[in-house]
């Protein structure tokens, strides 16, 4: 066995399930799953041989998944032991956010929900990732004053991320006749300022029942003493190891709705917003001090996915509806 | 020598290129019209003036995707002479085939006038009939005339000699008081005023356009030599 530098054996971060510790690259961290169970924050607690390795190998799964539909994640490849995978190192946001296709949890407590229904449409949620504040519920002015988003990312990217991510498992669940109720992502940026989904694909952040009998897959489980854990996550990996592959969506037709924003770029002269500006301060509104005019272009679109839809969209802004040599472009894509 | 003329919808200033070529230098001249892609043969392709596409979304932008504009592209990458006018130039851009682009004049104003040019390369197929920094009189007729772009791009612009046409006095805000540029092989040239509207010298004009197709014609006798530097 090759020795290893203690250095490299080093606790970069250690949190209630998951142990961080240098990569072998600069740029990547080994993750050590632990076999711990938390529920409530912490308030419930239990050591179960052999979860550290079910969610390492859940995990590596779905991240493969993602990865291989082109959605940027953390996930480089799995690790030396079996509870282990090696990640890209992530400046992590401290956001949760939840994914919601059908009611169970909090949100029926909240919304008063029935109970398994399904939502129109998937909804999504942020959460504060605080242990100390219990995770609460965040609106947009609260991100904003807690400085929860750094200069490059946006909640509209990170939303489209979720949504994109949330279609892909919507797809392939429904082979393994698992209903795919919610789930909670978190994301962060790589050194480049690439947004990227981090954390971990665990049943540990799902809520999963089998779409006949309703069985509970996930830490429900643990949770509410409704099953044994360790069964309900080998019969969730079981499931997946067995799953008959990525299914082709190519033929899929879903409508999506997007606007597409073009301003003229903030170093070019743009005379036309100075006339407008000029001419508001003539009619007496002094007090107007910036303007930039700009187009908005709103499409109704049809593609196999979001994530499909979205590289039209790029290509349509970038290449058409803007002209990158004067003109920024920025868009919204979701669900119509 | 014969020579394309492009039609986009909008177009406008084609028959002045067809007099340019037939009645001024006694040439063929077949137009080119926009969803075909077949050139016919031509030596050289001359993109109008007009409201191609009616201008929608920018000035040139959508004439980029038409049929014809394809292989004018690969005509252009070819070495073989292409000449865009006030619309066209803003097509070449939105090409990608001269860089930069043409935003609103700085005066908001369509700009319908008579300017002074400098000839600042007179090396070039489209331009050597006249004389180094030989003062030139041209008709204009924009709104969309303002040439940006990148500081960088600029400065290449000028180390290059690509400027071919410099205004003497700033009419819209030009960067550079550029008015007409070629790409760096010299087989591609985009320039606001139109030197097809005043070839034959009267009361009225000078004829100082007739030079622009008097090097055409000359280059393509002598298989165009493309210089930019």
């Amino acid at each position: 066995m090759l020795m290893t530098p203690t250095a490299s054996n080093q606790i970069l971060a250690e949190g209630k399930t998951k142990v961080l510790r240098p990569g072998e690259q600069p740029e990547e961290v080994r993750v050590t799953f632990k076999d711990a169970a938390t529920a409530f924050n912490g308030e419930k607690f239990q050591e179960i041989p052999g979860k550290g390795t079910l969610n390492a190998r859940i995990s590596a799964i779905l991240f493969e998944l993602l990865n291989q539909q082109g959605i940027p994640t953390c996930f480089v490849g799995k690790g030396a032991s079996e509870n282990e995978l090696i990640y890209r190192n992530l400046a992590m946001i401290p956001l949760e956010v939840v994914i919601r296709n059908f009611a169970y949890g909090s949100v029926v407590k909240r919304f008063k929900f029935e109970e398994g229904m399904a939502f129109k449409k998937p909804l999504i949620e942020f959460f504060y990732k605080s242990d100390d504040a219990g995770d609460p519920q965040l609106t947009d002015e609260m991100i904003d004053e807690l400085s929860i988003l750094p200069a490059e990312a946006n909640l509209d990217a990170i939303k489209l991320l979720a949504f994109q991510v949330n279609e892909v498992f919507l797809n392939y669940f429904k082979a393994i006749n698992v209903r795919c109720a919610d789930f909670k992502l978190e994301v962060g940026l790589d050194k480049s300022g690439n947004l990227m989904l981090g954390d971990e694909l665990s049943p540990d952040n799902f809520r999963f029942r089998d779409a006949d009998t309703g069985q509970v897959m996930d830490k429900d489980a643990f949770r509410f003493d409704l099953a044994d854990l360790t069964e309900s996550y080998q019969e969730l990996l079981r499931r997946l190891e067995g799953h008959p592959g990525v299914p082709d969506t190519s033929g899929l037709s879903n409508a999506y709705m997007a606007s597409i924003r073009v301003q003229s770029r903030k170093n070019i002269l743009n005379p036309e917003s100075k006339t407008i500006l000029n001419a508001l301060h003539t009619m007496g509104y002094a007090s107007v001090q910036e303007l930039r005019a700009g187009k908005e272009f709103s499409l109704k679109l049809t593609a196999s996915s979001l994530i499909e839809a979205e590289k039209q969209i790029k290509t349509i802004g970038e290449d058409i509806l803007s002209n990158p040599v004067i003109e920024d472009y920025s868009y919204i894509l979701r669900l119509a | 020598m014969k020579v394309g003329i492009v039609v986009f919808p909008g177009s406008n200033c084609e028959r002045d290129a067809e007099d340019a070529v037939r009645l001024y230098l006694k040439e063929e001249a077949v137009f080119l019209w926009h969803q075909e892609a077949d050139l016919k043969g031509v030596e050289a392709v001359i993109l109008p003036g007009g409201f191609s596409y009616g201008d929608y979304l920018r000035s040139g932008a959508i004439s980029r995707f038409s049929p014809v504009m394809k292989s004018i592209s690969e005509f252009a990458v070819q070495g073989r002479p292409v000449i865009g006018i006030c619309n066209g130039f803003q097509a070449l851009t939105e090409s990608h085939l001269l860089p930069g682009a043409l935003v609103k004049n700085t005066q908001l104003s369509f700009l319908c006038d008579r300017v002074d040019l400098i000839v600042e390369n007179s090396q070039t197929p489209f331009s050597h009939a006249y004389q180094p920094r030989q003062t030139i009189s041209l008709p204009v007729a924009h709104g969309e005339g303002n040439y940006v772009a990148d500081p960088k791009v600029i400065e290449e612009l000028e180390a290059n000699n690509q400027v071919v046409f410099r205004y003497a006095e700033d009419v819209n805000g030009s960067v550079n008081r550029i008015a007409g540029i070629c790409n760096k092989q010299g087989n591609v040239l985009g320039m606001m005023p139109h030197p097809e509207r005043n070839l034959w010298p009267s009361e009225a004009w000078s004829g100082d356009g007739a030079g622009v197709f008097d090097s055409l014609k000359t280059a393509l006798s002598q298989g165009l030599q493309t210089v930019a530097g």
